[in-house]
Parts: structure tokens; C-alpha cells; sequence
């Protein structure tokens, strides 16, 4: 069977990295605060990901990157300019998403989110879903967070939120990583400033969840949110349901909840 | 009150297993509150408001999982933490390769471990698929080609090849087959027999071999060809080929051909060939109506009329068989229309099988009010929006615009709970229809995964499923269905019999 490199993020940096974590569908590497993952063809392209085709994912063990080429249990692949994925939002500048299709967005989430996601803040009606007891806190420390920091109380908001909630990547910090990919989008001059205060409070959390919200910080986006704001600055709206429909389904309520902080935020203008 | 907890330093668990562990934790006997979560100050805090922070938790890193369990017994905070360390343990397994075994890197190193093989099933991505296939048909290995995105070209150059190496290529698109007794990808545990399939359908195969096995009888070959091989382009190569193999395989006495309409010039070549088989050979072109006894408008007739073949009964007791059958399920679906409530009309089909979405719309032709599908075939109108249902609706959610992404309905039912739990709160639904695939490659527990949606489902609305498989798969057919059945839904022997009890419903409350 021939490997093929099919997609590198252009923030993949070069250098030796040591085996961080395993899962079903991505193998995940650190080199000092750098993450890099070699992920399954089936996940989409990253900022940080790399997807080789034929490759056994559970045998991978080492992977390295120089110049123009990435080792992966020894094995070089070599990187053209077409496989790199470039996971900037440029295609927003300029641009503004029409108020229809943010509302359409909001609907979907309401209608189609996962049961525990942050969708309960659109839709009030959803938290009956959760458990009474550590559930029940959860939901509701993340809802105080999210009304602080809407209220412009950005430090206490935040820091409620960062590394609230279950998953790995807890569900506040998607929630905090979808409001700033929202202020990239809005693309205005003082989000820049906010984004530096979000991120100063959200320091920790380990390399994931730290280069995570860098990422987002940095207005970096996987395959799947691009489609969305592709979808939610151009198109119709059945585009923007198929795309938000794809991201609802990352992780158990991890695409959810970073599209519920892309609303929360889009909605306000902030 | 007890509580009991542990810290799992460094451990990482993407959050649908957290999530899956945290919900069955929750559902243990005696068990009142349950967290699975990663040691962040915040989520401490939390813990600690809950009264489920345990002073070991205190000094746990962001990176450390936290399990704090909160039980009426001693017994049963033990008995939870126990499961839980075992259910993160075997996802862990599941993420690093589930074993030790050698894990060949190409078709060379896996032919150097079992030189003998002379079959290659390829999975690759498409745009390689094409490639990997001639390097094993070139090595005299039949080959099953998994993967889709193959271009026809390619389709064509290989299945032209094989032909002059008298090998076969099932696929590419092929999901199902079951050679020498070996089940291959979605296929499931069947008697052996003298009954040789040849399918251009991956579910359609499994519902026919399953239901000949569950009748007791047997296969002896089941060739998957691949949807797009009766297609006009590639002229019928491998549904042809396969065929002719069948015809000459000894332990073959009766053939069935499961397809949708193959293309006209390809049906003549079938016609053809099979006026020479001295063996009899039954038919179902999904949506061709039948014209000779032997052929089948469903693939529970198609299945019942080998299997009557085989014992060297008469094709025409099937059709006396399926008409009494016919009449009992309109005095079912009777008794099931009284339950349902005002301004409940509706069917809502939600398939993980595409050909049982095919078949459910060939079987509803005049369903009142009209039907609505993804995948459109028949008379049916293609649906707007894919989340929203209109009147009554059938949705295969093995389409690509489901699956991008994320693994098969068949595999991952998350999708499906949640439209389950969609349709049965819209109150214009009368019936949800659904189909479960057991075997090899679907949910190891599908009864677990459907259990409480369908409990909730089924006290709003009826439920009606088929399960398709055997007792002798990994799941157990007998125990998925009685499972099915105590939560609340009517459990139909085959997809054709379940579709036509929703019906019958819907004829009844009559739109």
C-alpha cells in the first residue's frame, strides 16, 4: 500500500516531537508548546493536522518535521504547496455575515445540537436535559460565565468558563474558542485587544486546550468551521445547515458548543 | 451517602468517551450523581459544590481525569469506579490498536504473513484504491474493493482485467460478501448452504442471506459486486461473471441475484445467460416489478423463494405464505392506528440501510399525503431540508451529506437517536420506522444504543423496527430484539414486513 500525504496545517512547525496522546482517529505529538496531530483521513484538515492516507495510525510513533518534508516513523513524505492546508480566515476580510444566516445558525443549534451541549444558553429549554447534581452545576457555571462576559465582565467571564465542563477540550473553552473566531470574523479593529484579554485568562489547561485557544486566538480554523463561515458569508441556507450539521458533530458536544460561543458572539457584534 | 473516586494522571479520553462513560456510570443501580471529568481548577470547583471532590483530587494537574462518584452504598461507589476504570480501559485499547497482532504496512508484507491468501480486501481512499486492486489482481488475488470514489474508468480497466485472470473484483463500493463462509466488511454469521447470492447491494445482501439462514437454510457464496456494475458503463463485467461462477460451483443449487434495475443491455446479457443455468435462479431487481414466478418484488420474497427452492418446494407457497402474512399485518396495523392520537398521520423512515430506504419507497407508492426522501426513488418527491421532515418521510442516513466526517449509522447512532427523538416530539408523526444491521463491522451493542430513545419514542408515537441478522452474530439477533421489543417498539421479522405494518398505518389514519 502506497502513503500518501494528503493535507499538512500551515501551523504545523518544524522540529522533533515527542508522542503526546492516542485516540481512535488521531495521534497527537508535542515539540515544547507546539501540537501537531496525524489524524485519520475521515477528520478534517487543521491548523495543526496532518493526514496521510494508508497510515496505521495505532503503529505511529514518531514524527518529525524539516523543510520541505515530514518523517513519520521514519518514513519521509515529502510536503507540495497543495497539501499544505492554510487555516486562516483572510476569505472573511471585509466581509460581513448577513443577520438571516447568523439567525439560521442559531435555529439549527436549538433544533439540532447535541442533548448536554452549551445550546441550553440559545434555547433555555434545553437544560432540563442535564442531570440534577454535578451536571446541573456544570450547565449552570457555564451559563454565569457566559453572562458575565457578555456583560462585558471579559476576566471573571472567562476565567468561569476556561476549563469548565466535560471533554477534553472542556466545553467553556470550545465556547471561548467559537467567540473568537467570531470576533476574526466580525474583523473589527479593537477585537484584537479583547482577544489578548481572552487569552490572558486562559492560560493553562495543558497543551491541547492551550494550543486550542491559541489557534482560535489566532483566528485559525479547521476545514469544517471554514465551511461554515464560507457557508454563513455566501450561501444559502440549506449550505449553512449542512455545514453546521457536520460541525454539531464533532466530539460529543465539542462542535456544538464552539458554534454556540460563534453565535452568542456573532449576535451581539462584539 | 458514599462517595469514591479516582485520579487517572495524564490520562486522555476525547469527550465522547468521557461522555459515554460519565452517562453509564449514571445509570448504575445505586449511583446518585457521577463525573468524569479533566482536573481544571474550575471543574475542582464544581466537584467541590457537588460534593464529589475527594481530598486526593485537590492537587490533580489540568491534565488528570478526575472520576468522582457519589452512591448510596459503599458496594456501589466500589462497583461504579470498578466499571469505570474498565470502560476507559477498553477505549483505550479500542485507540492503540485493540492488540499486539503483526499489522502488515503494504499488500506485499500482509502476502509475506499468510502467503496462501488469495484474496485482498482493500480499503484505502479511492484516488488509490484503483491502483492497490491491479497490484493484487496482477499477484492472481481476487479482490474486494471496499472503497469508493473509484472512477469508472478504473472500475472498468479492472474488472476487465480480472475477467481475462478469471478473478473476481467485488466493488468498488462494496460493503458486503461472504466467501467460502467467511464473512467479509458488513456481512453476517449465516449457515453454510446451496444457496449462492450475487448482489450489487450491501444491505440488500445482508437481509437476504439472513433471512435464508434464519429460515434455515444456507449459503455457499455471497458475491457483492459493487452498485455501479450493472450501470450501463461497465456493462454488468463482475453481476455477470459471478453468475457464471456460481452456476459452475458445485455446491451452488440455487442462485438469487439481488441488484437495483440494471441497465437494459446489461438485463438482456443476464437474461441470457441465465436461460442457459440448469439451476434455478431467482431474481429481485429492486423496483422492476416481477414478470415470471421467480421473480421477487422484496428482498423477503426474493430470500423465501430460494429458500423454497433449495427445500424443492414450489415458488407459488411463498406467495401464499406472504399473502396470509399480508393479512395479518393489516389486522395489526388495525390495532396499532387506534393507539395513535389526533393529528398523528405520518411515517418518519429513518434508515442506516440505503437499499431498506429504497425498498420502503418502492413499497409506498400511494401513501397518503405523499412521500418524501433524501435519496428519491419511485414516486417520491426529494426533500428539502435534509433536518426537517415533510409529511411522511423516509431519510438514509448512510447518504454522504450524513456521513462526512463521522463513521456509518450503522457504526455511530448518534445521528439517528437524535432524529428519532426529533420526530417523535413533532406531533403530526404517527409512526417511526427503522431498520437495525447487526453483523460484522455495525454497533457491537446496538441495543444498548437504542434502548432508551426508542422507550421514549414509543410512548409518543409507534415505533416499528426489522432487525437484520442473526442469532449467530456478535450481537445476538434474538437478544437485540427482545431488548427492542421491552422498550416499546414492534420488532418486524424483515425490513419488507416492518415497512409494510407502518404503512398500513398510515393508510388507516387515512392523511
Amino acid at each position: 500500500m502506497t502513503h500518501i500525504l494528503l493535507s499538512i496545517g500551515d501551523r504545523v512547525g518544524e522540529g522533533s516531537y515527542t508522542l503526546h496522546s492516542r485516540f481512535l482517529q488521531a495521534v497527537n505529538f508535542a515539540s515544547g508548546s507546539r501540537l501537531a496531530a496525524l489524524v485519520d483521513p475521515a477528520i478534517a484538515a487543521g491548523p495543526v493536522n496532518v493526514i496521510i492516507d494508508g497510515l496505521d495510525l495505532p503503529s505511529v510513533c514518531t514524527l518529525e518535521v524539516k523543510g520541505v518534508s515530514v518523517v513519520v516513523n521514519g518514513i519521509p513524505f515529502a510536503v507540495a504547496p497543495a497539501q499544505k492546508y492554510d487555516s486562516s480566515m483572510s476569505f472573511c476580510e471585509g466581509r460581513k455575515i448577513p443577520r438571516q444566516n447568523i439567525r439560521h445558525l442559531r435555529t439549527l443549534l436549538c433544533e439540532h445540537a447535541p442533548e448536554k451541549s452549551m445550546a441550553y444558553l440559545l434555547d433555555p429549554g434545553r437544560k432540563k436535559g442535564f442531570r440534577p447534581g454535578f451536571e446541573a452545576a456544570v450547565r449552570d457555571q457555564l451559563q454565569q460565565g457566559a453572562d458575565l462576559y457578555f456583560r462585558g465582565d471579559v476576566e471573571d467571564g472567562v476565567t468561569k468558563l476556561h476549563g469548565c465542563g466535560f471533554g477534553l477540550t472542556p466545553s467553556g473553552d470550545d465556547f471561548i474558542a467559537g467567540i473568537m473566531i467570531a470576533l476574526h470574523a466580525l474583523g473589527k479593529d479593537e477585537t484584537r485587544v479583547l482577544r489578548d484579554r481572552i487569552l490572558r485568562h486562559a492560560q493553562g489547561g495543558g497543551i491541547i486546550v492551550s494550543s486550542f485557544l491559541s489557534l482560535a486566538g489566532d483566528g485559525r480554523v479547521n476545514e469544517l468551521m471554514r465551511s461554515l463561515l464560507e457557508s454563513l458569508l455566501n450561501k444559502e441556507q440549506d449550505a449553512i445547515t449542512n455545514a453546521a450539521v457536520r460541525c454539531f458533530a464533532v466530539g460529543a458536544t465539542s462542535g456544538a458548543d464552539l458554534c454556540t460561543g460563534l453565535v452568542a458572539a456573532l449576535e451581539r457584534g462584539l | 451517602m458514599v462517595v469514591k473516586g479516582v485520579i487517572k494522571k495524564g490520562a486522555y479520553f476525547d469527550s465522547v468517551a468521557l461522555m459515554n462513560v460519565g452517562r453509564e456510570l449514571s445509570a448504575r443501580d445505586g449511583v446518585v450523581d457521577a463525573a468524569v471529568v479533566m482536573g481544571t481548577k474550575e471543574n475542582k470547583g464544581i466537584l467541590a459544590n457537588s460534593s464529589l471532590l475527594l481530598n486526593e483530587f485537590k492537587n490533580a494537574a489540568d491534565t488528570d481525569l478526575l472520576i468522582g462518584i457519589k452512591a448510596k452504598t459503599q458496594a456501589a461507589a466500589e462497583s461504579a469506579v470498578k466499571a469505570a476504570e474498565e470502560l476507559l480501559a477498553a477505549t483505550r485499547k479500542q485507540a492503540s490498536g485493540g492488540s499486539e497482532d503483526f499489522k502488515p504496512m503494504s499488500l506485499a508484507g500482509a502476502l509475506e504473513k499468510i502467503p496462501d491468501a488469495n484474496l485482498a480486501l482493500i480499503s484505502v481512499a479511492g484516488r488509490y484504491a484503483a491502483g492497490e486492486a491491479m497490484k493484487a489482481l496482477a499477484g492472481g488475488l481476487h479482490v474486494m474493493l471496499f472503497s469508493d470514489n473509484v472512477s469508472i474508468e478504473d472500475e472498468k480497466e479492472l474488472k476487465q482485467f480480472a475477467r481475462k485472470k478469471g478473478l473476481l473484483v467485488m466493488g468498488p463500493d462494496c460493503g458486503t460478501a461472504i466467501i467460502n463462509g467467511v464473512p467479509l466488511a458488513f456481512a453476517n454469521v449465516v449457515n453454510r448452504g446451496d444457496i449462492g447470492v450475487v448482489a450489487a447491494s450491501g444491505t440488500g445482501c445482508q437481509e437476504v442471506t439472513s433471512i435464508i439462514s434464519n429460515e434455515g437454510c444456507g449459503i455457499s457464496q455471497a458475491i457483492g459486486t459493487g452498485g455501479r456494475d450493472v450501470k450501463k458503463d461497465i456493462g454488468g463485467i463482475m453481476f455477470i461473471e459471478s453468475l457464471k461462477a456460481l452456476a459452475a460451483d458445485k455446491d451452488t443449487r440455487v442462485i438469487l441475484l439481488v441488484s437495483k434495475p440494471p441497465h437494459e443491455t446489461v438485463m438482456r446479457e443476464i437474461r441470457k445467460i441465465t436461460s442457459k443455468i440448469r439451476k434455478p435462479v431467482v431474481s429481485m431487481f429492486l423496483g422492476a416489478a416481477p414478470t415470471d414466478p421467480l421473480m421477487a418484488l422484496t428482498l423477503e420474497e426474493a430470500a423465501l423463494k430460494a429458500v423454497a427452492l433449495s427445500r424443492g418446494r414450489k415458488v407459488k407457497d411463498v406467495e401464499r405464505q406472504l399473502a396470509e402474512s399480508d393479512a395479518a399485518l393489516r389486522d395489526q396495523a388495525k390495532v396499532l392506528s387506534k393507539r395513535c392520537k389526533k393529528g398523528q398521520k405520518y411515517l418518519r423512515g429513518l434508515f442506516s440501510g440505503g437499499t431498506f430506504c429504497t425498498e420502503a419507497q418502492i413499497l409506498y407508492q400511494k401513501l397518503p399525503g405523499g412521500l418524501y426522501a433524501n435519496a428519491p426513488a419511485g414516486s417520491a418527491k426529494r426533500l428539502k431540508n435534509l433536518q426537517k421532515s415533510q409529511k411522511n418521510t423516509v431519510i438514509d442516513l448512510g447518504e454522504d451529506e450524513f456521513t462526512v466526517g463521522r463513521p456509518h449509522p450503522m457504526i455511530d447512532f448518534s445521528l439517528r437517536n437524535r432524529r428519532i427523538a426529533q420526530e417523535a416530539s413533532d406531533p403530526e408523526t404517527a409512526v417511526i420506522l427503522l431498520d437495525v444491521v447487526l453483523g460484522y463491522g455495525s454497533n457491537m451493542d446496538p441495543a444498548v444504543e437504542l434502548k432508551n430513545v426508542v422507550a421514549k419514542a414509543a410512548k409518543k408515537v409507534q415505533v416499528i423496527c426489522s432487525v437484520t441478522g442473526t442469532d449467530r452474530d456478535p450481537q445476538n439477533r434474538r437478544k437485540v430484539q427482545q431488548v427492542l421489543q421491552q422498550a416499546g417498539a414492534v420488532v418486524m421479522p424483515t425490513n419488507a414486513a416492518a415497512c409494510r405494518l407502518a404503512g398500513y398505518i398510515i393508510e388507516n389514519l387515512g392523511a
